[in-house]
């Protein structure tokens, strides 16, 4: 019987062999980097706003607190944006010919809503608490970064279902005490793991990572 | 054709068979649980005239446990009650004019509708802080930042007028605004402002007590360093 196939099949089939694993391999590779990236979660990405609304200047410049406008952060399931009135609060008589608050001051005749971009969106079938877990002694640097040096906003933390269990498998590591989650120079000391054990002890903090903690 | 071939081109139709149905793993990729149809708080949506998902409150709604919320209406006595009524009142909301149905009581003098405790004043120092201080700065004389800014200057808290005002002028205030003071009804809770009142009440002391009200080791430091 004749030879069907060139020699040359012999390289080839090995090649098209460890080849396609390796095509594989390189395919999940790059999936991984995708998901990961600022592109997929949208992380470090500063959005345009109707009105370029500054933190930086609000909070370092002016020493706003964070509760004088998102005041039902540490009340409610979600965090809140302040109404156009407390923006209102200060500039109806500051900055009050401003080109750059023309959208404002419409909301504010207009009785309609400022169109904020939205920052951070977390999956529909993530439930999530912001007051239970501003309560509990999570900072607000430890999830949305140093907010007081943004200029836009943007989001710091990748938002994946990894990031959120970074915290929940080992909370000891990220808790501060209660009166300093609104402070944003605070530094975790030295000794963070054993003080961080503490405050779980004292906020009766449990670690929750069943799936049915988020996904309900 | 022998049985050898045969098995091997057995083995990879099989090998494209599951190759296929791992492609159809990949149907997981869309996002579509993420991004749900049902609206999240402060949506916008095109059904609604308004272009809100969210829907107005009807005027006069009392939220589900709003009324035991209201600390000096639910577990005050009697005449305490009756004063905070009528504060309320004042401050026409509709809870107010609901317990004043209720209660009739005269108008309060200089008092608070409930004990005061350090909890509320530490309560109260914070709340100030974050809401107040901006414009009255941390010892209420109204030097803050925002007033440093161009904001119309307030009056200071250390003022006679304003020391003699009793405390409900002050939570009718945060209430209802007055002169250049928006309101702050809808960023500070009723009981919270019951807190700053009594914070302001602290500072002012702070400003104006006697030498002979200090306790004596701090008296006595004063006394050295003049």
């Amino acid at each position: 019987m004749p030879q069907v196939f060139h020699r040359s099949f012999n390289t080839l089939s090995r090649v098209s062999v460890f080849g396609s694993l390796l095509f594989l391999g390189l395919a999940a590779w790059a999936a991984s980097v995708y998901v990961r990236s600022s592109y997929a979660t949208n992380r470090d990405i500063a959005r345009d706003q109707p009105i370029p609304f500054s933190h930086e200047h609000h909070v370092t410049g002016l020493g706003i607190d964070c509760r004088y406008c998102h005041d039902s952060a540490e009340k409610s399931r979600y965090a809140g944006m302040p109404a156009t009135k407390t923006c209102m609060n200060c500039h109806q008589q500051i900055w009050t010919g401003s080109p750059v608050l023309a959208p404002l001051r419409a909301s504010y005749q207009n009785d309609v809503p400022i169109p904020w971009v939205r920052v951070h969106r977390l999956a529909d079938f993530a439930y999530f608490d912001h007051s239970a877990h501003v309560n509990k002694g999570v900072g607000c640097v430890t999830c949305h970064g140093p907010v007081d040096r943004m200029p836009l906003t943007w989001q710091h933390g990748t938002l994946l279902m990894s990031w959120c269990l970074d915290c929940h498998r080992q909370p000891q590591m990220f808790l501060r005490p209660r009166e300093q989650v609104f402070n944003m120079e605070w530094q975790p000391p030295p000794d963070q793991e054993q003080q961080g054990r503490q405050l779980v002890e004292e906020y009766g903090v449990r670690q929750l990572i069943h799936c049915s903690t988020c996904h309900r | 054709m022998n049985l050898i071939e045969n098995v091997r081109l057995f083995g990879h139709s099989r090998f494209a068979i599951v190759g296929c149905l791992l492609l159809v793993l990949a149907c997981g990729c869309q996002q579509e649980m993420a991004r749900q149809p049902s609206y999240r708080p402060w949506e916008p949506s095109p059904f609604f005239a308004d272009g809100q998902a969210d829907r107005p409150v009807e005027p006069g709604t009392i939220a589900r446990g709003q009324l035991r919320d209201n600390r000096w209406l639910v577990e005050a006595d009697g005449a305490r009650a009756a004063e905070a009524v009528a504060v309320l009142a004042a401050g026409a909301s509709p809870l107010g004019t609901l317990a004043l149905a209720a209660v009739s009581a005269p108008p309060p003098a200089d008092s608070f509708p409930f004990a005061l405790t350090e909890d509320m004043l530490q309560r109260g120092r914070l709340q100030f802080n974050i809401y107040c201080a901006v414009c009255h700065d941390r010892i209420g004389t109204g030097n803050g930042r925002i007033v440093q800014r161009g904001y119309v200057r307030p009056p200071s808290f250390h003022s006679e007028r304003l020391r003699q005002a009793p405390a409900a002028h002050y939570f009718r205030v945060i209430t209802r605004g007055q002169g250049a003071m928006p309101d702050y009804s809808a960023q500070i809770a009723p009981a919270d402002r019951w807190d700053i009142v009594a914070y302001i009440r602290a500072l002012q002391l702070s400003q104006d007590a006697p030498v002979d009200a200090l306790p004596p080791a701090i008296r006595r430091q004063l006394v050295q360093e003049r």
